[in-house]
Parts: C-alpha cells; sequence; structure tokens
C-alpha cells in the first residue's frame, strides 16, 4: 500500500476514532515520523499527550481533526488482522501469552519469529516430524521448484526449455505416485 | 477401569525412590506438548469445541497398549482434593487441576505415562522415572507418541515443529526435568554458584516448594527452557550430562562436610531426627526442612536400608491435599499440623536413632 502523503511503501498504519466515524491512515516510516506517529509505544506511553500527536497528524496529513473529540489511537497493521482459522488477533497474543489455533501460526508467522530468537536455541525446528511429514515436504517443494522453472521458462519464451521442464514434471508426479504403491506389490 | 482409590493407594515406584540411585536424583521426567490441526488451542476454544476434542482424544489415549486398565477421569468427576493429590503426586499439572469438564486425565497402571487432555495443549504427554533415566523416559513417550501419530492430525509445521498454544513449547514440545535433592550443596553454600552456572546453559533450576535458593527440603527442579532448534536428542543428553555434573557436585560437597565439619552433620541430622520424632505440631516448612536432613541422614549411612524410600513416601503424604485425602475431610492448616506430626511420628516410630560413624 502506498503512503497517503508521498509515494514510498506504507508502513505505519493508523485508525482515528472521533465521535461515532474512523478514519484509517496509511504512511511511510519518514511521513508517520514528521508527523509524530512513528513509533507506536510512544503512541501508547503518551496517551495524555494524544491531542497533540493528533494536531500534528490532522495538520500536516490532512486528516480530518475536531480538537475536542475523544480519540483513541491504535498501531495497525498486524495488530490488527485475525486468523482466519479462530479469530484470535495478535493482540490478544499480546495479552494472554498464548495462541488461538495452530493456524495463528500461519497468521502471525512473522510476528511470532521476531519474538522467537531470545526464547529458543534457533528459529528453525530440528528433530522428530511425524511420519511422512518430511517427504511430503521434500516433494512439495521439488515439484514447486519444477513448477517454477517452467513458469519462468515460459516468460522468457525458452518454449523448448518449457516443454522439457513439463515432461519432467509429469515424470516426476507419476513416479512418485508408483514409488507410493510400491510396498504394496513387494513382496 | 483403575478407581481413583486404587491410585492413591498404591503409588508408583518413582514416587517412594525404587531407583538405587536416586539419593541425589530423585525423578526424571519428559513431557511432550502436541496438539491436533484444525480445532482452536483448548484455552481459546469453546467448552463445545472442547468436549469434541476430548472425545475424538480420549478414545485414542484409552487404545494404548500402556494404558490397559488404566486410570481415566474427566476433570469435572474428581473433588477438588482428588484433584490436588493428584497435583502433589505430579501426574496432573495445577492448570489441569483448575479445569473441570472437557478435560481428562489418563494415567497408566504403573504410573509411568500420564497424558492430560485439554490442559494448555490438547495433548501433554508425561513419563517419569525413578533416578537419572530422561533417555529411558523418552523412549516409553516416544513410542506413545508415534503410536498417536498415525491416528490423529497432529499440528505441525516444517519450519516451527510441533506447534503449541504457547510459542515457549515450539519446535520439539519436549521439557525434559529432573528432580534433585541438594542438601550438600545448600548446607556448604555453593549452591548459588551452581544455580548460576546452570542458568548460564540456558537450563533453568527451581525449588520444588518455595523459589529458588530459599527452596524447601533443598529440593530442586532443572530443566530445558529451550524448545526449538535443538533435537530431541540434543536436548536431553544435554540435559542428562549437566544433571550427572551436578550430581557429582552434591555427592562431593556431602563428603567434604563429614571430612571437614563432622559434628555439624551429625548435630544436625539428629536433630533433625528427635524434632521429627517427638513433634506434636508441625507445619509444612519444618516438616520439609527436618525430612531433608533425615533424608541426607539415610545417604550417609546414619539410618537402616530403606529410610530413603521412608522419608520420600512422607514428602508426599505430608502434603496439605494427601493430609485431608488421609482424614477424608477438609482441614484447618491447624488440624493439618496436628495430622502431619502425627503421621511423622508413627512413620518413625521403629526408626532408631541415627548411628553416627563418622564422628
Amino acid at each position: 500500500m502506498q503512503c497517503d502523503h508521498c509515494d514510498s511503501k506504507a508502513t505505519v498504519f493508523f485508525t482515528q476514532i472521533i465521535g461515532g466515524s474512523s478514519k484509517k491512515s496509511a504512511l511511510c516510516e519518514k511521513c508517520a515520523s514528521e508527523n509524530g506517529v512513528a513509533d507506536p509505544e510512544s503512541l501508547v506511553s503518551d496517551i495524555e499527550d494524544v491531542s497533540s500527536i493528533s494536531e500534528q497528524a490532522a495538520s500536516g496529513v490532512g486528516i480530518p481533526h475536531e480538537s475536542s473529540s475523544s480519540l483513541k489511537e491504535k498501531p495497525r497493521g498486524a495488530d490488527s488482522q485475525e486468523c482466519a482459522g479462530c479469530g484470535f488477533t495478535f493482540d490478544d497474543l499480546k495479552k494472554i501469552g498464548r495462541l488461538g489455533c495452530s493456524q495463528c501460526y500461519q497468521s502471525f508467522r512473522e510476528e511470532i519469529k521476531l519474538n522467537l530468537e531470545g526464547m529458543h536455541k534457533d528459529t528453525c525446528h530440528i528433530g522428530c516430524a511425524p511420519d511422512g511429514m518430511i517427504e511430503a515436504l521434500e516433494y512439495s517443494q521439488q515439484l514447486e521448484k519444477l513448477e517454477q522453472e517452467k513458469a519462468a521458462a515460459i516468460i522468457s519464451e525458452d518454449f523448448e526449455r518449457a516443454a522439457v521442464l513439463h515432461e519432467e514434471i509429469e515424470k516426476f508426479t507419476t513416479s512418485t505416485a508408483a514409488d507410493n504403491n510400491t510396498p504394496d506389490t513387494e513382496i | 477401569m483403575m478407581r481413583f482409590s486404587t491410585l492413591i493407594k498404591h503409588p508408583a515406584d518413582w514416587m517412594i525412590g525404587a531407583d538405587s540411585d536416586s539419593a541425589v536424583v530423585l525423578t526424571s521426567r519428559i513431557r511432550l506438548a502436541r496438539n491436533i490441526s484444525e480445532t482452536p488451542f483448548p484455552g481459546w476454544a469453546r467448552k463445545s469445541e472442547r468436549i469434541d476434542t476430548l472425545s475424538e482424544l480420549r478414545p485414542a489415549i484409552e487404545a494404548l497398549p500402556e494404558m490397559k486398565d488404566a486410570f481415566s477421569h474427566q476433570l469435572s468427576d474428581l473433588t477438588s482434593v482428588q484433584k490436588q493429590v493428584l497435583v502433589e503426586r505430579h501426574l496432573i499439572s495445577r492448570e489441569q487441576a483448575a479445569r473441570s469438564e472437557g478435560s481428562a486425565t489418563i494415567v497408566n497402571r504403573s504410573q509411568t505415562l500420564s497424558v492430560m487432555i485439554n490442559e494448555e495443549d490438547h495433548l501433554r504427554l508425561q513419563s517419569i522415572r525413578s533416578g537419572l533415566h530422561l533417555q529411558e523416559a523418552y523412549e516409553l513417550i516416544s513410542t506413545v507418541d508415534k503410536q498417536l501419530e498415525k491416528d490423529l492430525p497432529y499440528a505441525f509445521d516444517h519450519e516451527l515443529g510441533y506447534l503449541t498454544a504457547c510459542p515457549t513449547n515450539l519446535g520439539t514440545g519436549l521439557r525434559a526435568s529432573a528432580m534433585l535433592h541438594l542438601p550438600g550443596l545448600v548446607i556448604s553454600d555453593h549452591i548459588g554458584q551452581v544455580i548460576q552456572g546452570i542458568g548460564k546453559l540456558g537450563l533453568a533450576v527451581r525449588g520444588i516448594f518455595g523459589e529458588g535458593t530459599e527452596s524447601l527440603g533443598h529440593l530442586f527442579q532443572i530443566s530445558n527452557q529451550s524448545t526449538l532448534g535443538e533435537s530431541e536428542q540434543m536436548i536431553i543428553s544435554r540435559l542428562e550430562r549437566v544433571i550427572g555434573k551436578v550430581r557429582d557436585h552434591e555427592r562431593n560437597a556431602r563428603l567434604k562436610l563429614i571430612e571437614d565439619d563432622p559434628q555439624m552433620i551429625a548435630d544436625k541430622i539428629s536433630r533433625a531426627y528427635g524434632l521429627l520424632k517427638y513433634a506434636y505440631l508441625i507445619d509444612s516448612k519444618e516438616a520439609l526442612t527436618h525430612l531433608s536432613l533425615v533424608r541426607l541422614g539415610a545417604d550417609m549411612d546414619c539410618f537402616p536400608k530403606g529410610t530413603l524410600q521412608l522419608c520420600d513416601a512422607l514428602l508426599m503424604d505430608i502434603e496439605p491435599a494427601h493430609l485431608q485425602h488421609h482424614a477424608k475431610r477438609n482441614l484447618t492448616p491447624e488440624e493439618r499440623d496436628t495430622q502431619r506430626a502425627e503421621i511423622i511420628r508413627s512413620r518413625l516410630q521403629n526408626l532408631s536413632s541415627p548411628a553416627i560413624s563418622f564422628v
């Protein structure tokens, strides 16, 4: 998403609730810091001072401004996303320290990974996996790699190469299927 | 199915120090956290979802060969004293004791394996052994885990490993721990250094009763903190190595105390024996402190064989819920002190006064 104020990529999001209506804004880091909304922590800690921030923000970014209104600002982005699996939000994790369901790890993967470093030896699993999971991963990774190469070949109009890759993919998928069947026929 | 009364009447081997070498390392414990995909974690699930999950998981656990004729109860079927007794026996966690409907606990007959359903995670598998035997405990639990994964859709991620309700358990979902009795290090004032050293290795040390070095009964638990980025074997062998070293330090500390200050040690052990044997009112703290010294005396051959086991059984039986279960009613703290003293006196009745050979 583009910054409301310039052409840079927006990385800071916030919502103002003024009276009954809300106004959402997206800013890049630079415009946000110029308007005093860069650091979500300072926004929270300076909550008493919030009207002065909103004044700055309003004058600088052109957000409708009513000086005396009750105002709640909340950094948006990751925080207000909901997990598709269970409706859990990243804010809930901050509050209760536990996640809602296993799918939350997909929904908030990057945010969670940021917190793992101090907590664990490393951020990537080594050790046991349920039977077949590793093979399934290798299979899908290999398949994905071939598909990507094929797509790249098509884009660069190297159709000969694309045809070769297409055959390879077919061979790969059928041979793995055959592999999976062999245990039944083996004596 | 095993009844509560049967479970309580027959404490597990590991609860009463069956291992020939449990003088310093009382028990080793492994637990695995597992969840199934497509359903919310217990803490976030609705009650109806928890009940559904329970009815999916419980038959799978009960069908395990290890769980033949097991103890299997919903938490809602147990009284609060019964739940507390299970906590004091380390068969369920405090967190699970606070739960009721939609949560169950299943314990095998020898009580070496227990499974909590819908605690913090959908499944918590736990195995306990007497002495320092983390590897053995892991082997049992791994067998069970491999059996369960055939039928249950475990939540697993290629990068993050087994997915758990709390990110602190991600990866292997494995927590290995041991309970240690370290009076030698406490009395010789070396425990602080040891705790610090263990902390530097990324392992956690806590008192079983009370906090940190103030630990009552000189009992400590050492466990791994990190569960992600290390394999099960790495975690277990590192912990086993560290615990083995702490055990050696404790052994040396005991020898050194006998050598440097035999009068002081003899005095401590004998006074503790006298106090326990003749007390009519004793609170938990006092009882634990003195039982610890009698236990130390047992390891120094001041008491006949079997005294160590006697102490371990007592440590468990004088805990609040055990006392109330024994009395078959709720007891006020004062009544507990009376009851506690009575049980200790009767158990020590035939224990002769310490034979101090090292003075």
